[in-house]
C-alpha cells in the first residue's frame, strides 16, 4: 500500500468518482477564464486550420447521418445561386421560367394529445406542391419503438404518423423527401418528428388537407398563383452590402422569440449554412475579431443582443429549423426584449476559378518567384523545399497571399499536386505562420522532377458586417 | 445545458460545442487542476486547464453518457493532466501524456483503489463527500461550507479527522470509531 493516500486518489476513475460529483460548481474569475478559453480556442483553431477535401466530404456525409435526413441535405443551401421561397415574406423570384404558387393557411397547426403539429415552408413551383410536417411532443415513438432496433425507428415513426393528402376529391398517401427526427437527452425519447414532402399535381391552385395518422384534426391551405417578387423586408428588416443581403425578422410567441434571418447572394458562400461552415471551416475573420466581439462567447459569426445589450440564447438545440436559404431559430426571450439586434460577421465568398503551375523539384531548396493572380488576390510562391523521407520525398511550398483593394480580399485557397503519392494531400490552409507565408506539404515520388500544383476554389473575405436592429415583433400568424 | 445537448453541439459545431463546455466546466477544471499544482504559478495551471478542454476536444466521442458523465470525465482529465503537469514541474519522472483516459490497471491498483474508497465511504456523509470536495475537487472551504450549511471552522475540522480516519486505515488495515 502506498504511503501517500493522495497518490491513490490520483489513480480513481469516473465510477469511483460518480458518487462524489459535486452538483453545485464553483465559480472562476471572468479574466481567468477568458484566458483559458482564448488559449484553448487558438489551439484549436490552428490544428484546424488545415482542411483537406476529404475531410470536408466526410464531415457533410456525418452531417446528414447525424441529421437523419433523407433527401435534400442542408448542405444544399450552402450552394443554392437561386432562391425561390422565403418562409414568412413568400416567393422570392427572379426567374420568370418558374410558376410560383403562394400558401394562404386554413390549419397550419392544432395539438391533440399532448402533441403539437404544425405544417410549415408550404409553396407551390409549376406542378410541384412542397410543404413540411413537423410533430412535437414529449414521448413521440411511445408504444412503439421499445425494444426495437434504433435503425427501425424512422420507419417505425412514419408508419405510426402515416401521412395523406386530399385534394381535387382524392386522397394519395405521401412519400416524404425528406425526414428528420430528434430524440432529448431522457431515455433516448423523441421529441421531434418532421418530413417534407413534394407532391405532382396536374393544377397546383387549390384547397389541401393534410391527414395524420391518430389525430382528428387536419392540417389545411390552398395555393394560390404568385407573381412573385415579394420584397424580404416584408419579414423585418434588411440590409444589402456588397451585393448580399440579409434579412431577419422576429416573431414572439408563448414558447420564446422565433428569430429567422435569410442569406441571399449570387456568390457561392461558404458559409451561408451554418452547420456546414462551423463543423468543416474555422473561420479566421472570426478569430481576428475576438477582442471585437467579447460578448459573442460562443465565437459565433451571428448573434442576438437585447434592448439592453444582453445575448439572447437559443431556447435548445432542438428549436431550429434549417430553411432554404436561412434559418428559424426559437430564443428564450419577450416582447420586453425588444429592440433586438442582429449581427452578422463578414461572409466568406468561394470563387470558381482554377490556375495550374509546373514547378521543378529542387534537391534540396529554391526560391520561387511566381505570382498566380485571383480576382480578389495574388498568390506568390515563395519556396519549395525538399526532404527526402522512406521511399518519397516530402515536399512544402512556401507561399503567400496578397488580398487586392476591394471589398473582397482572398486569404485562402486549395491546392493539389497532381504527382501526389497520396491523393489526399488537398488543402486549403487558412492560417498563416507568424511570417505571413502558408505551408503547403506534399509527398512525391523520388523519381518526380517536376510538379503540376493546381490552385482552386480561392477563398475570400467580403469585408463587410451587417447589424439588423428589430424594432418590434412581427405580427404573430 | 444536459450533457446529451453538449455532446450534440459538439459533434454539429466543435467549436461553438467546445465553447459551451468550457463555459460550464473550466470552474470544475481549474480547481482540480489548481490542487495539484498548489505549488506553482497560476499560470501553469491555466495552461493545464487548456490541456484538459484541448484533449476533451479530440476525445469527447469517447463519452459513453450511459456509463458516465461530461463533469465525471472532465475531472478525470482534469487530475490526470495536472498529475502530468505536476511531474515536469517538479523534475520528477515524465510519463507520456496520456491524449486518452486509458488506465491499465494492474491487480494491486485496483485494490489500492477500493480500500480508499471504503475507507472514504465508511466515513459517512457529509464527511466523505467534503473530503473528496477538498483533495480531489481542490474546492476552497468558504465553497464547501456554503454547500454543506456548515461553518467554514466545521468544514475544516472534519476534513482533518476525516484525513486521520482515512489514513489510519490505509495504514492500519482498519478504522476504529472514537
Amino acid at each position: 500500500m502506498r504511503a501517500d493516500w493522495e497518490e491513490i486518489l490520483d489513480l480513481w476513475e469516473e465510477k469511483e468518482l460518480a458518487y462524489f460529483l459535486p452538483e453545485s460548481l464553483p465559480e472562476l474569475d471572468d479574466a481567468v477564464y477568458q484566458r483559458i478559453e482564448k488559449r484553448t480556442l487558438r489551439r484549436i483553431r490552428k490544428e484546424r486550420s488545415r482542411i483537406s477535401r476529404k475531410q470536408i466530404a466526410a464531415a457533410v456525409i456525418c452531417l446528414i447521418a447525424i441529421l437523419g435526413i433523407v433527401g435534400r441535405a442542408p448542405i444544399q443551401a450552402a450552394f443554392e445561386k437561386l432562391f425561390h421561397y422565403l418562409p414568412g415574406a413568400g416567393i422570392y423570384t427572379n426567374d420568370a421560367e418558374n410558376t410560383m404558387y403562394r400558401a394562404e393557411m386554413i390549419t397550419d397547426h392544432f395539438e391533440e394529445n399532448g402533441v403539437k403539429v404544425r405544417l410549415k415552408n408550404v409553396y407551390g413551383e409549376n406542378q410541384t406542391v412542397k410543404f413540411e410536417v413537423e410533430l412535437r411532443g414529449d414521448d413521440l415513438g411511445k408504444g412503439i419503438l421499445e425494444g426495437r432496433s434504433e435503425s427501425k425507428h424512422y420507419e417505425l415513426l412514419k408508419e405510426k404518423y402515416k401521412m395523406t393528402l386530399s385534394h381535387d376529391g382524392k386522397e394519395q398517401e405521401l412519400i416524404d423527401v425528406e425526414g428528420s427526427y430528434s430524440g432529448s437527452g431522457n431515455g433516448g425519447k423523441y421529441v421531434m418528428y418532421s418530413r417534407g414532402y413534394e407532391v405532382q399535381v396536374e393544377n397546383p391552385a387549390q384547397t389541401y388537407e393534410v391527414h395524420i395518422a391518430g389525430f382528428d384534426s387536419v392540417l389545411s391551405f390552398t395555393l394560390v398563383p404568385d407573381t412573385g417578387m415579394m420584397q424580404p423586408e416584408n419579414i423585418g428588416a434588411s440590409q444589402t452590402k456588397n451585393g448580399i443581403t440579409v434579412t431577419a425578422g422576429a416573431e414572439v410567441t408563448e414558447d420564446g422569440i422565433w428569430f429567422e434571418y435569410y442569406v441571399l447572394s449570387d456568390e457561392r458562400l461558404a458559409e451561408t449554412d451554418e452547420t456546414y461552415r462551423f463543423t468543416v471551416i474555422t473561420l479566421p475573420y472570426g478569430y481576428f475579431r475576438w477582442n471585437d466581439v467579447p460578448e459573442a462567447e460562443l465565437y459565433q459569426q451571428r448573434y442576438i443582443m437585447n434592448g439592453k445589450g444582453e445575448m439572447l440564447y437559443p431556447k435548445g438545440h432542438r428549436w431550429k429549423d434549417d430553411v432554404e436559404n436561412g434559418k428559424r431559430i426559437l430564443y428564450e426571450g419577450t416582447a420586453e426584449d425588444f429592440p433586438l439586434t442582429f449581427y452578422q460577421a463578414a461572409f466568406t465568398g468561394v470563387g470558381e476559378e482554377r490556375k495550374t503551375v509546373k514547378i521543378p523539384v529542387p534537391e534540396t531548396s529554391e526560391k520561387l518567384e511566381k505570382n498566380i493572380d485571383f480576382p480578389y488576390g495574388t498568390v506568390t510562391l515563395e519556396q519549395i523545399q525538399t526532404k527526402p523521407a522512406d521511399s518519397v520525398n516530402e515536399v512544402e511550398i512556401i507561399y503567400r497571399i496578397q488580398p487586392k483593394e476591394g471589398k473582397r480580399k482572398m486569404y485562402g485557397v486549395f491546392m493539389q499536386v497532381q504527382e501526389a503519392v497520396q491523393k489526399d494531400t488537398e488543402e486549403l490552409t487558412i492560417f498563416p505562420e507568424e511570417d505571413g507565408t502558408y505551408h503547403f506539404p506534399v509527398k512525391i515520388s523520388p523519381e518526380t522532377k517536376e510538379i503540376t500544383l493546381e490552385l482552386y476554389d480561392p477563398y475570400y473575405w467580403i469585408v463587410d458586417d451587417y447589424t439588423l436592429v428589430l424594432e418590434e415583433p412581427k405580427e404573430s400568424k | 445545458m444536459e450533457d446529451q445537448e453538449l455532446l450534440r453541439m459538439m459533434r454539429q459545431n466543435p467549436e461553438h460545442g467546445i465553447g459551451l463546455v468550457m463555459k460550464q466546466y473550466a470552474a470544475l477544471c481549474y480547481y482540480i487542476a489548481r490542487q495539484k499544482l498548489l505549488d506553482f504559478p497560476p499560470e501553469e495551471v491555466e495552461e493545464c486547464v487548456s490541456d484538459v478542454f484541448f484533449a476533451f476536444y479530440h476525445q469527447y466521442t469517447a463519452i459513453d453518457l450511459e456509463r458516465g458523465s461530461i463533469k465525471g470525465f472532465l475531472s478525470v482529465l482534469s487530475r490526470r493532466k495536472a498529475i502530468d503537469r505536476w511531474r515536469r514541474l517538479a523534475g520528477k519522472e515524465t510519463l507520456s501524456l496520456q491524449e486518452e483516459i486509458i488506465t491499465v490497471d494492474s491487480l494491486e491498483q485496483q485494490e489500492e483503489r477500493k480500500i480508499l474508497m471504503d475507507a472514504v465511504l465508511a466515513l459517512g456523509d457529509p464527511d466523505a463527500k467534503i473530503v473528496i470536495l477538498k483533495y480531489y475537487f481542490g474546492y476552497p472551504t468558504k465553497k464547501i461550507a456554503e454547500m454543506f450549511g456548515l461553518k467554514e471552522n466545521t468544514v475544516d475540522q472534519k476534513v482533518r479527522r476525516s484525513l486521520a480516519k482515512v489514513k489510519s486505515i490505509l495504514e492500519g488495515g482498519a478504522f476504529h470509531e472514537g
